[in-house]
């Protein structure tokens, strides 16, 4: 068995491409990829260990089950090898992992959720920062890049832009599609077209990302949405 | 959407395919590269066996998109994706594999005529997707 693109796109976006270790929340950067394939970037630890005499093994733990989604957590170099020493094994328990992990992915989705918001324009300045977080990866790597049109073959170049797209574009996605669906009423009725336009985009962008559906499925980004948020 | 060029034939930012005829004239199982058309190649294999391929940088090329270029090239016997950021869907790829015309990126075409049937080669990804959709 091996970790699947599947698992791999879902830990890395839930976790935002940084480490889950308590406290540490380092950027994890394509540079750490050293040649290999563009999915296979930062540390993805095993929380029950997958061979026989690593730290956490379970004998009994299903081969599926050991490099599934649930068993692995992102990590930092530094972090990865902390909790496979032999001597830190009771330290770093299997309950703990989970914990530190679920911990962490709740912070990177409750990023935007500090106070309560009571205007369209406090909603929108909310949302703006992530638009053009996402707008400038984009911008730098995607598709329609310099980058794209002018290294069509680069690997290298492609390993950012799918790096950047599970750990930018989609935890922005989910923060953005969690304060519309929460401030929805303070969108006049004329504007519930383009702000489901939206959710729809962020949904099945999110659902080819992770290889669920083909690319022809997905929504367009709706350039009306960002009218809406950024106009004046 | 279009990599680059909206139109057909989807040409590269460059308009050239230098990375690609570079390829072929270093494979081993190729004997000629011969460029006929924009994006259109005459591949002579060791074999003898000649290919019309396509080559081009349509972001999302479908069954709309192939259609098009074998109304403007004749009938083809591969198509190359060219660019990262480009790809193809999945049941084009299925569907032109029944007529023996084989669908790829660069290395997949680089792998795929190592082999006499080469429009049946699938990567390890396509692969675990036919058989995820009960194709193979």
């Amino acid at each position: 068995m091996s970790i699947t693109s599947k698992s791999i796109k879902i830990l890395w976006s839930n976790a935002a491409g940084r480490c889950s270790f308590r406290g540490c929340t380092e950027r994890l950067s394509v540079e750490e990829a050293e040649g290999v394939t563009p999915y296979t970037l930062g540390e993805m630890a095993h929380i029950k260990g997958n061979k026989l005499g690593s730290n956490r093994y379970d004998a009994d733990q299903p081969a599926l089950e050991r490099d599934g989604y649930e068993n692995l957590i992102l990590l930092c170099p530094t972090h990865h090898t902390l909790i496979d020493k032999a001597e830190n094994e009771a330290e770093y328990s299997v309950e703990l992992l989970h914990e530190m992990k679920q911990e962490h992915e709740e912070f990177v989705s409750n990023r935007l959720q500090i106070t309560e918001l009571k205007s369209l324009e406090q909603l929108k300045d909310k949302i703006a920062p992530y638009m053009a977080e996402n707008h400038q990866v984009w911008d730098q790597y995607g598709p329609m890049s310099e980058n794209a049109r002018k290294n069509p073959n680069s690997d290298q170049v492609y390993a950012l832009w799918t790096s950047e797209r599970l750990s930018t574009i989609v935890p922005n996605n989910r923060e953005i599609k969690e304060l519309l669906v929460e401030y929805r009423a303070l969108f006049s009725r004329k504007e519930h077209r383009v702000v489901s336009k939206f959710i729809k985009h962020v949904e099945s962008y999110e659902q080819w990302v992770e290889d669920k559906i083909p690319y022809n499925a997905v929504q367009r980004f709706p350039s009306d949405f960002e009218d809406l948020i950024l106009g004046e | 959407m279009p990599a680059h060029n909206e139109n057909f034939p989807w040409m590269s930012y460059y308009r050239n395919y230098n990375f690609f005829e570079q390829r072929m004239t270093e494979h081993s199982k190729v004997s000629s590269c011969q460029k006929l058309d924009a994006g259109l190649y005459s591949i002579e294999l060791n074999t003898g066996k000649k290919l019309n391929v396509f080559i081009c940088e349509c972001y999302s090329f479908g069954t709309a998109e192939y259609v098009e270029s074998c109304e403007n090239y004749g009938a083809l016997d591969a198509v190359i994706i060219s660019s990262n950021w480009c790809g193809y869907s999945l049941e084009l790829k299925r569907d032109c594999m029944a007529d023996q015309v084989g669908i790829f990126d660069i290395g997949g075409f680089m792998a795929a005529i190592n082999q006499r049937e080469y429009w049946t080669y699938l990567t390890d990804y396509e692969k675990d997707k036919f058989k995820e959709y009960g194709w193979s």
